[in-house]
């Protein structure tokens, strides 16, 4: 076999012998250039890796790497001399072993018994029959791809599948993680891929024509045509801000929420989907664990008649083993309540009352939230929570404290609406630090429950922290403090070793991790010194619609927050977690977002100039326009760096033409005190400004030299004529605007002309 | 159907951005709107801001002759152009003044191009197209800016003086007695004088001159017309290209023509072409233009044998002198042209193209020359040093006039 390279063609010619007839001819094309080929991989493999990212089904990260492969062997298949029939049989029939090798589990089984187990598998799993079909179609994707980019040079049609997946996926999963960086790459590429595409066809014309080296000016131009196409993409902001989708669709499915890890939590959301890795989503429990990610499902749309945000509460947690957190109170009771019955009656001061308008968008569960303490619904609910324990409350079933409200009909489905009252606590810093630890008999028993369950490391960093604290107000404060400040919010962390208590991981060796690690290691800190804590799961304020007072809930707005109790005004609220969507809550009085529990007979309200927290903090970000200015300008100066580093190093420095430097030449003269005069020739007004300026008076003369030759000499300038020039100006530029800048090195005003005199020559052609 | 699906694309994601508000899907919509909106621009304002001027040939050359154009693309638009292509649809053979160059914003670029007439005909230079786009490819526009001018390229034209009836036809160049009552009064030339002479008949400022006696000679016009007949029979020719039995012919016809007019002599053509063309004889240049014209587009069309064609001209030619020229060997042709010299007083002149020296593969036999003294027979053969490139005298249209 004789191989030849030749031309971009790679031929391999089969015969018998060293001189035997000719058995066979294999021809590959590469006149593509190997540049689109890299690029048209980028592509694909970004687009699978996005999808395989999302992890709508286990095992998708082989996306990717099935991508790189169908790209090679589809680039390979392209480009070698068949037919298109060929082509598109040929990658069928590798479509199989590929997709076997991607999502079969061999298990040390010989090849054609894993196959047989595999197809078997498929046809029980949904789970792997969805990553077969996911495999199948990067497969035939990245075969269209090559098929209609290097075959039939159609490229609008060639990314037409990648662009629709890639779409598809930024609007299903816009929260998933380094998702901008795919797009941007994607973008960025696509548009490199065009332009190396059309330099190819160009080049090929190109061929017949008398042509100079373009390749170069028409990437130029492309590359600053893209790098202003991206920015401006990523700049521009989004026309609009809401979520419409949630009042068109209800897709329960979305609202479905994974819990990480499962968990007895579950058992009350029904749907739920159990995989292997962890979104965000509403839970039952607390139970710090590995990497999470953001699920952008709409859960509900609220409305209250607050002035302000609130948190959504739904469900208190007590009892906390190994840093997991359980809605286990021991003494709490479930009671059936009917529809606006009161559920809790709270003896305790500086409460508000919130109304609230609840409308389920992802239905299934039967979880009832409220902004605040439960009061009332409109439903038939089962509340579970500590009865009233004697002091200041009268009758037999209102609940002093409720942990949870739950429908008792069963789950609450999508579009369904209900009205909840609620009441959140405005207490004041002075109220609490004031407000002693007499704490009533029913909160007693919380303070020593689950104690010995808490690290001495733990209790020891929380006695540190609360060093120099006078009061138990001051001590949860100075522990929030020391989380928000000492320690890293991120959702990709790594899950605690095994046997690993999480808050001991968390607080001394990873310092890293999102709400729950946060929560959980503030509730155990303030455990540790004998104060009265609980964990509230819930949902953050979401993200509002100013004009129709509607807040869109969704499944990345799932929160963990603390709740500290204070003698006469029950239970208030803290926020350990430094995510900036959730700025630490105030307590002065001066501003308050409101996640309380508690009850009081007379309501304060605040002034509602002092209520309004920032507006769209959602947790997925990616709805209310942030733009923050330093981090475009500094992208902005380092692309502009970069641009200006390639020039210097790749590219051939762009020529000033002569007039346009002799246009700036005369404006900076004029600066540093040298007029030119409508009657001077170029050579006179060069002349003139070499004697003020004799530091530059070679140069200054080459240049007006150079001007008058580019304007009357026959044929303009020479190549190395219009160098010399550049270079000149290269050197007057920086030193005469130097001059300019310091005053003091202008020339005198002496150097102006005179009146023109008629000897003087004609009248020349400024250039201006 | 693309343009539809891109459009269709494009809405559905505007719609489901709209819907979801997610920032990322505005930003992939922002950038595949902005890359087609810059194309587009691109492509559509840099088009309309190019313009091309060229100084192209007009008139008549010669084959051979060189040539040479001046080619001025100018961008007005505000914005550079990348790439843009100049499309020349000239149809002369073996030229191209097309380029792809790069023009920055309110820029021009200048080139010359040159080339040689290669061939006779009718050509046309240009138009010249303009091909533009944008970096990616998108768009292109393509626009016709430079119009077309004619050129019409003359048969090579040899010096052929040698060759033919005129000079030596001349009345009164003889010493032969008796006067020369009817000799006309243009003096052709001079000899020596012969005591036979009259003196009349004594050119005296050459006596003067040369210190001896010399004769006025007289030419004799009705003698000295010249019909060229040339065999444009389909299917006569041998050779391919420039190196062929027409190309010879129509260049020794061409000659001949000038040749006869500048010596002043009366001319014309007769041919066995498809349309039997007939060019009644005349003298001076628009008759020589006249004749070239018709030389330069020429082609062996005819089905009607030099045989025919020669009864014909026999017929009417009366004191003319005919001229063929050919490449068909010996046949009864010559026997009509002898026939015809035997009744019209005249000795005709062939110039007869070796078929043989013009083909490639097998030759065929030579033909014998015709024996007859009313025939004077000239023989060119491929190559021959005669037709070897040599621009002695170029006609113009305007030296025509």
């Amino acid at each position: 076999m004789k191989l030849v390279y030749e031309d971009g063609v790679l031929s391999a010619r089969v015969r018998r012998g060293a001189a035997g007839p000719e058995l066979g001819r294999l021809r590959l094309d590469l006149t593509d250039g190997l540049v689109a080929y890299a690029l048209l991989t980028i592509l694909m493999v970004v687009t699978a890796g996005t999808v395989g990212a999302s992890h709508w089904v286990s095992h998708t990260d082989v996306l990717g790497p099935l991508a790189l492969v169908a790209m090679l062997v589809t680039i390979v298949l392209a480009k070698l001399d068949l037919r298109g029939t060929t082509f598109w049989l040929a990658v069928e029939a590798g479509a199989v072993p590929a997709l076997f090798l991607a999502t079969a589990d061999r298990g040390g089984l010989d090849p054609a018994h894993a196959f047989a187990a595999w197809v078997v598998s498929i046809s029980h799993s949904l789970e792997l029959a969805a990553l077969v079909c996911m495999a199948g179609a990067t497969w035939l994707c990245a075969a269209s791809v090559t098929f209609w980019t290097l075959r039939r040079r159609n490229f609008p049609f060639a990314m037409f599948p990648m662009a629709t997946i890639l779409g598809i996926e930024v609007i299903n999963d816009p929260d998933q993680a380094g998702i901008y960086a795919r797009v941007g790459a994607w973008i960025v590429a696509a548009m490199a891929l065009a332009l190396t595409l059309n330099l190819g066809r160009l080049r090929r014309r190109w061929r017949d024509l008398g042509n100079e080296s373009l390749a170069w000016s028409v990437s130029v131009e492309g590359g600053r045509a893209l790098v202003v196409v991206v920015l401006l993409a990523f700049v521009l902001p989004p026309l609009t801000n809401v979520d419409l989708s949630t009042r068109l669709f209800f897709n329960p499915t979305r609202a479905t929420l994974a819990l990480p890890g499962g968990g007895p939590g579950a058992s009350r959301a029904s749907g739920i989907i159990a995989n292997d890795f962890a979104r965000t989503g509403y839970t039952e429990r607390v139970e710090p664990g590995g990497p999470l990610q953001r699920s952008h499902a709409s859960v509900m749309e609220v409305s209250t008649d607050a002035n302000h945000s609130v948190y959504w509460r739904g469900v208190d947690l007590y009892s906390q083993s190994s840093g997991a957190w359980l809605n286990q109170d021991p003494y709490a009771v479930p009671e059936g309540f009917g529809v606006n019955e009161t559920i809790s009656q709270q003896p305790y001061q500086a409460r508000q009352d919130v109304h609230a308008r609840i409308r389920v968008l992802g239905g299934g569960f039967n979880t009832v939230f409220w902004p605040g303490e439960p009061e009332h619904v409109g439903l038939v609910t089962a509340a579970r929570g500590i009865p009233v324990s004697g002091s200041g409350f009268q009758g037999p079933r209102p609940l002093e404290s409720v942990d949870a409200v739950y429908n008792l009909n069963g789950g609450i489905s999508a579009g369904t609406q209900y009205d909840v009252v609620g009441s959140i606590s405005v207490a004041t810093d002075v109220q609490l630090r004031a407000a002693g630890n007499a704490y009533p008999a029913s909160v007693q028993r919380l303070t020593s429950l689950d104690r010995g369950g808490i690290s001495p490391r733990v209790v020891a960093l929380a006695r540190q922290l609360t060093v120099g604290a006078s009061n138990d107000y001051d001590r949860a404060r100075a522990i929030e403090a020391y989380l928000r400040h000492s320690l890293t919010y991120r959702l990709d962390v790594a899950a605690p070793p095994p046997g690993t208590d999480p808050v001991e991981y968390f607080l001394f060796t990873s310092r890293v991790g999102y709400c729950e690690y946060f929560a959980s290691s503030m509730g155990e800190l303030v455990r540790g010194l004998g104060i009265p804590v609980r964990l509230v799961n819930g949902y953050g304020p979401g993200v509002g619609d100013e004009e129709k007072k509607i807040t869109t809930i969704r499944a990345s707005d799932a929160h963990t927050w603390v709740e500290v109790f204070f003698p006469g005004y029950g239970w208030v609220p803290f926020e350990p977690t430094p995510d900036p969507t959730y700025p630490a809550l105030d307590h002065t009085g001066s501003a308050t977002i409101a996640p309380s529990s508690g009850a009081s007979p007379a309501p304060r309200t605040l002034p509602p100039a002092t209520l309004n927290p920032p507006v769209g903090n959602g947790h997925s970000g990616d709805v209310a326009i942030h733009i923050n200015p330093l981090p475009i300008a500094v992208s902005v100066l380092v692309l502009v760096a970069l641009y200006l580093l390639g020039r210097l190093l790749l590219g051939a420095p762009i020529l000033v033409h002569p007039r346009t430097a002799w246009r700036r030449l005369r404006w900076l003269g004029r600066r540093v005190g040298v007029v030119a005069s409508e009657s001077e020739t170029p050579l006179e007004f060069a002349g003139r400004l070499a004697v003020a300026v004799t530091a530059l008076g070679p140069e200054i003369v080459v240049l007006g030299d150079g001007f008058s030759r580019a304007c009357y000499a026959r044929g303009g300038l020479a190549e190395t004529q219009l160098q010399g020039v550049n270079e000149a100006w290269a050197v007057i530029r920086g030193s005469l605007l130097w001059r300019f800048l310091r005053p003091s090195a202008r020339a005198p005003r002496s150097l102006h002309p005179g009146p023109a005199s008629p000897h003087q020559g004609g009248r020349w052609n400024s250039g201006e | 159907m693309k343009r539809l699906l891109f459009a269709a694309g494009l809405l559905v994601l505007l719609f489901f951005a709209y819907l979801t508000a997610v920032r990322l899907a505005y930003s992939m919509l922002y950038a595949i709107v902005l890359l087609v909106g810059l194309s587009y621009f691109w492509s559509r304002v840099g088009a309309d801001g190019v313009e091309l001027q060229r100084g192209s040939p007009e008139g008549a050359y010669e084959v051979g002759e060189p040539f040479s154009e001046p080619i001025t693309v100018t961008n007005r638009a505000p914005i550079s152009l990348p790439w843009v292509e100049v499309i020349d649809r000239s149809n002369i053979p073996g030229y191209d003044a097309g380029k792809a160059i790069s023009l920055g914003a309110r820029r021009s670029r200048r080139w010359h191009t040159s080339g040689r007439f290669q061939t006779r005909g009718r050509f046309h230079m240009g138009p010249m197209e303009v091909v533009t786009g944008d970096p990616f490819g998108f768009f292109q526009r393509k626009q016709q800016l430079s119009p077309s001018t004619q050129v019409t390229v003359y048969p090579r034209l040899l010096e052929v003086g040698g060759f033919l009836p005129g000079s030596a036809l001349a009345a009164g160049d003889t010493t032969s007695a008796g006067r020369f009552v009817d000799s006309p009064p243009d003096a052709f030339g001079i000899r020596e004088h012969d005591p036979m002479d009259g003196f009349n008949r004594i050119h005296w400022p050459s006596t003067a001159r040369m210190g001896r006696p010399m004769s006025k000679s007289f030419e004799k016009f009705e003698g000295s017309d010249i019909t060229i007949v040339l065999d444009l029979e389909h299917g006569v020719h041998r050779g391919a290209g420039q190196v062929s039995t027409l190309e010879y012919a129509v260049s020794l016809a061409a000659s001949v023509a000038s040749t006869a007019v500048n010596r002043g002599q009366s001319v014309g053509l007769a041919c066995n072409d498809r349309r039997q063309t007939t060019i009644p004889a005349g003298r001076g240049g628009i008759q020589l233009r006249r004749m070239l014209d018709f030389l330069a587009i020429a082609e062996a069309t005819g089905t009607t044998p030099l045989d025919t064609l020669l009864r014909g001209v026999g017929q009417d030619r009366g004191q003319q002198s005919l001229v063929v020229i050919t490449p068909r060997i010996n046949g009864t042709w010559v026997d009509r042209l002898a026939e015809i010299g035997r009744g019209g007083r005249r000795k005709s002149t062939v110039l007869h193209l070796d078929a043989r020296s013009f083909e490639t593969g097998p030759q065929a036999a030579p033909g014998a020359q015709p024996t007859s003294e009313l025939v004077r027979w000239w023989e060119f053969a491929a190559g021959d040093e005669l037709f070897v490139l040599n621009h002695s005298t170029v006609v113009r249209t305007g030296a025509l006039e």
